[in-house]
């Protein structure tokens, strides 16, 4: 994961990409137990071409230049399949503008808060989300306040709601 | 609506202790959290590459 970070940070330093932050199940790990997961999930801001299209092909192409294979939909960098994935969305803006910063073996890199990867899993909400979801409730990894002005924010008050009643949880709110 | 009927006692214990199990591998530290993902991964391409297909044979009925 070092290796794969350092490169990643590169592609920052070669302006390659603008920035990142790191979200999806290597995020969660980061405050729950490990997660068993293939990939790494890097969320970054997409280039637009000349003609006005969203394009991964300058990130490809600096990649291949280095030896860095794509593979499916991930390219594999330092022995990590990385899955490059463009911030689309308000609420993902604001995972990366508020990302936490943090060291990996002293190599410095930024990873989507809990109310973000929350929120993210209340908008995507896939069976696996909603797991997710419940892991973090389980370990009281949130403050449900903040999480709630966020989902208030982008809109996701009432698919939160839904998710607490589906699935029977209580929140005991911190005073 | 069906009532919940109370856990076992044995099944309660279990529970609680991987519930604690948990709690202690979230105590981790992200670096160790990584390397248990990454052998999780190796184990995953050893399942897929190397493991021996478990083979149900037959059963054997030339005496019956």
């Amino acid at each position: 994961m070092k290796g794969t970070l350092q490169v990643i940070n590169q592609m920052v330093a070669d302006g390659v990409i603008d920035g990142y932050v790191i979200g999806g199940a290597i995020a969660a790990t980061y405050y729950l137990e490990p997660i068993n997961t293939s990939d790494v999930g890097i969320f970054f801001h997409i280039a637009i071409s000349a003609s006005g299209l969203a394009t991964l092909s300058p990130l490809y192409a600096y990649l291949r230049e280095r030896g860095h294979e794509p593979k499916d939909e991930t390219i594999e960098i330092a022995g990590w399949p990385v899955q490059f994935l463009p911030i689309f969305n308000p609420l993902l803006e604001e995972a990366y503008q508020q990302a936490l910063k943090i060291t990996f073996q002293a190599v410095p890199t930024q990873i989507m808060q809990t109310v973000h990867l929350m929120a993210i899993m209340v908008q995507t909400g896939r069976p696996k989300d909603y797991a997710r979801l419940l892991q973090f409730i389980e370990a009281d990894a949130v403050d449900v306040s903040t999480l709630e002005l966020v989902l208030a924010r982008h809109d996701l008050s009432e698919r939160w709601k839904e998710f607490l009643i589906k699935f029977g949880v209580t929140i005991n709110k911190k005073a | 609506m069906i009532a919940p009927q109370p856990l076992p006692p044995a099944v309660a214990e279990l529970l609680a202790r991987q519930a604690e199990y948990r709690r202690r591998l979230a105590r981790l530290s992200f670096e160790e959290k990584i390397a248990i993902i990454e052998r999780m991964r190796e184990l995953n391409t050893w399942r897929k590459h190397v493991e021996p297909p478990h083979v149900i044979k037959p059963a054997d009925d030339s005496n019956h």
